[in-house]
């Protein structure tokens, strides 16, 4: 065989293997797991694969909206309460003027976007740190949320459930997540503000010295990051079929819960397009969540608590295997000591040197 | 030069006579304006906005002006409290509970009256405060109120609706919290008290709040030849994990869901999962919670809530009766001579018109159930009464406002 070929073919099987690892082993761990407990991971059938759609979208979207603020080293801490003001602003309009679920997506989506803008503003205006700004906002978007619900009274939808029939329903779910994709490959992948966000990520001096306007970037960041919120917000306030908000920086853990799908596509991005790995981290991360939700319906055993551990070893292992994939790789491949028997093979050939 | 005296000396003691007429405007009101501090860390719920519409409205009534400050830390509480003395407040009602024993000292060192009106301190911390001249007492539904909240809640489901088959929602039973789990043992008592059922082999209270405390409900170990519990829930985390494990209890025939709190989030989930899965029969799904009275719940009823427990707007009076009672200087004790520590009993509506009832003879508009009057008259009894408007329920509560009220 032509070694070229062979390389070549090598090349793609280990593209795919990395590309496919953390999906594979989330679900045939959590599937493990699951059979173990007496029950499979997609009990409950389409219901279930309702739910793990609706999971995906919604972590999807947000992990989106976290990674372009996140990835240029802007920590946005406003993240939930844009979803939150985003969602309740959607929710009140779609359901006052009786424009269904969609609607709401729409109006929810327009809000981010300028709510998000908002923020960006602020940040370049005032040009203090974003987690300084995020802080803030968080707070002022809460205080608003606050105004427009009279109170934090909760926000509903009577007896009307096509809003969370929306949230389950599979081709409304995919039409978003392949929303989010596009805007996301389009935007980065075939503007000029992609291709100047990429060179401020990679290094910003030499971008602003080569004439990108910085500020500009980050403004727009900030409004499609809105956006993605704002139709995560409506996504999420549907799926628990309304909500009461919260006030005083209830907000702020909602970024956190797209952290690990973040990191997983740390590492499926080193082998395909960045939106495609998150979107497979997500794939990945809600087949965790699904899992426990399955053990602990047939485990009392495995608790809140429990999950909560467990998930945060998983996020501190990853972190661990990431900032040491190195070392990691060379202990698991036995790679100095295959490298040791080389050399002492190559020493008894040739004992002269 | 004395006649002159004489008359001068008449005249303003007729004239001081007078004043104290005056300022005697009827039996038990308080004799002149007070501004009272409100140290609370909810200032968001329904239950905090009605409060805050009751303690307004007939502290109007009353003569006393309410000040309403939102606190975070003991530190802030205590903050609150010295600010509040400086600008000569008399009293103050304690909602937050960061650090009670510093916040009541704080008030004590400053002479300022202090009610808890909606929480109970331990025996440890009642024998300090006991000692604690300005210290009045403390009001709110007791653990034997929870745990009747529960079982009531069960009877009702098997009793009146005929369901067997359930789903449990624990709240903060996992971190042990007191009320809840108070309140789930009640669940669990009811339905053991069946002879072919147990939770783990205990059947009586206090066996199983051993049980649950921290721990929830494991449905395998819930043995019945009469009841079926498909699925138990704990934490307020209302995410996919969830959504997958009420759906599949539901799925699994759980359709009656009882819930210690947070009733108005599970019942909207529930709702939606019953329309939107095809297996699940919708109009058998009923969901109750142990909440609150007020307009927010009225919602729920017609998306399956059918039971709603809990405090109401009105439920503040116990608390405002100990604060008025010592500033017309007739502090309520109890039998043992020390501050009351007392219990408070929930209302309970099973339908959307009993709860509309009950917000209709308990509002800002029309007046409220234990309006300025009523308190006036418990301000002026002793402690057999006062213990009287704290276990009223609706009925009885409706007694005491036409008695009294009008």
């Amino acid at each position: 065989m032509d070694p070229a070929k062979n390389n070549q073919a090598v090349k793609v099987i280990k593209r795919i293997a990395g590309i496919l690892a953390i999906p594979v082993l989330c679900f045939g761990i959590m599937e493990l797991v699951c059979i173990a407990n007496g029950i499979t991971l997609f009990n409950g059938g389409y219901s279930t694969l309702q739910l793990f759609l609706r999971g995906t979208t919604f972590v999807f979207l947000l992990s989106l909206g976290v990674s372009i603020n996140m990835h240029t080293g802007r920590f946005d801490f406003s993240t939930g309460a844009v979803m939150l003001i985003s969602g309740v602003i959607g929710a009140k309009v779609a359901y006052g003027l009786n424009l269904g679920p969609a609607g709401m997506m729409a109006v929810a989506a327009v809000a981010g976007l300028v709510i998000g803008g908002l923020v960006g503003l602020l940040y370049i205006l005032l040009k203090l740190p974003p987690m300084i700004i995020g802080l803030g906002m968080a707070l002022i978007l809460e205080g608003v949320v606050a105004i427009i619900t009279d109170g934090c009274q909760p926000v509903k939808f009577g007896t009307d459930t096509s809003y969370y029939s929306f949230t389950v329903n599979p081709v409304a779910l995919l039409i978003l997540m392949a929303l989010g994709l596009g805007v996301m490959l389009v935007i980065f992948h075939f503007t000029k503000f992609g291709y100047d966000y990429r060179a401020l990520q990679t290094g910003q001096k030499i971008a602003v010295n080569t004439g990108v306007n910085e500020k500009m970037n980050a403004l727009g960041c900030y409004i499609i990051a809105g956006f993605l919120f704002g139709i995560a917000g409506a996504l999420s306030i549907c799926s628990t079929n309304g909500t009461t908000p919260t006030i005083n920086f209830s907000t702020i853990g909602t970024m956190f819960s797209c952290f690990l799908p973040l990191f997983f596509s740390g590492f499926i991005g080193k082998f395909i397009n960045k939106q495609v790995a998150i979107l497979l981290s997500c794939i990945s991360y809600e087949f965790i969540q699904i899992g426990f939700g399955q053990i602990t319906f047939k485990n009392a055993a495995f608790t809140t608590e429990i999950r909560s551990v467990v998930e945060a070893v998983i996020l501190v292992a990853f972190l661990i295997y990431l900032n040491n994939e190195v070392k990691i790789v060379e202990v698991v491949m036995f790679k100095k000591f295959r490298e040791k028997l080389k050399a002492k093979k190559i020493e008894t050939a040739d004992p002269e040197g | 030069m004395k006649k002159i005296l004489a008359v001068i000396l008449a005249v303003a003691m007729v004239a001081a006579a007078l004043f104290a007429f005056a300022a005697c405007d009827g039996a038990g009101t308080t004799s002149k304006e007070y501004k009272v501090g409100v140290l609370r860390e909810d200032d968001t719920s329904g239950e905090a906005i009605a409060w805050q519409g009751y303690l307004t409205a007939v502290g109007k009534e009353l003569g006393l002006t309410f000040e309403f400050v939102t606190t975070d830390s003991s530190t802030s509480e205590v903050n609150a409290i010295n600010t509040f003395a400086a600008k000569g407040f008399k009293a103050i009602l304690l909602f937050s509970d960061d650090d009670v024993i510093a916040s009541v000292t704080a008030a004590n060192k400053n002479k300022m009256y202090l009610v808890i009106p909606t929480g109970n301190v331990n025996d440890e911390q009642r024998e300090q405060l006991n000692k604690l001249e300005y210290y009045l007492g403390s009001v709110s539904p007791t653990d034997d109120t929870d745990y009747q909240a529960g079982y009531d809640m069960a009877k009702y489901f098997v009793n009146d609706l005929g369901k067997s088959v359930f789903t449990l929602f624990g709240g903060a039973t996992c971190y042990a919290v007191s009320m809840h789990v108070q309140r789930l043992a009640g669940i669990l008592a009811y339905l053991c008290e069946d002879e072919g059922t147990s939770y783990d082999g205990a059947k009586t209270r206090g066996e199983l709040v051993g049980k649950v405390a921290g721990q929830g409900v494991d449905p395998t170990k819930f043995v019945s030849t009469k009841y079926t519990i498909t699925g138990y829930m704990d934490g307020f985390a209302f995410d996919d994990a969830f959504s997958t494990k009420l759906q599949q209890s539901m799925i699994a025939g759980g359709t009656s869901i009882l819930s210690v709190g947070a009733g108005d989030a599970v019942a909207g989930i529930a709702y939606g999962i019953a329309n939107a899965v095809a297996s699940i029969d919708a109009s058998e799904v009923k969901s109750a919670g142990v909440d609150a009275i007020t307009s927010a719940y009225a919602d729920c009823f017609n998306i399956g809530y059918t039971y709603d427990c809990g405090k109401y707007a009105s439920a503040m009076a116990p608390g405002l009766v100990l604060l008025t009672a010592a500033l017309n200087g007739n502090k309520i004790v109890d039998e043992t001579g020390a501050a009351p520590r007392a219990g408070m009993s929930y209302w309970v509506a099973t339908s959307l018109d009993e709860l509309n009832t009950m917000l209709a003879a308990d509002n800002e508009t029309d007046g409220y159930c234990y309006n300025g009057k009523v308190v006036e008259y418990y301000a002026g009894k002793g402690y057999t009464e006062f213990l009287e408007l704290c276990n009223a329920d609706f009925e009885a509560a409706k007694t005491i406002n036409a008695n009294y009220g009008k």
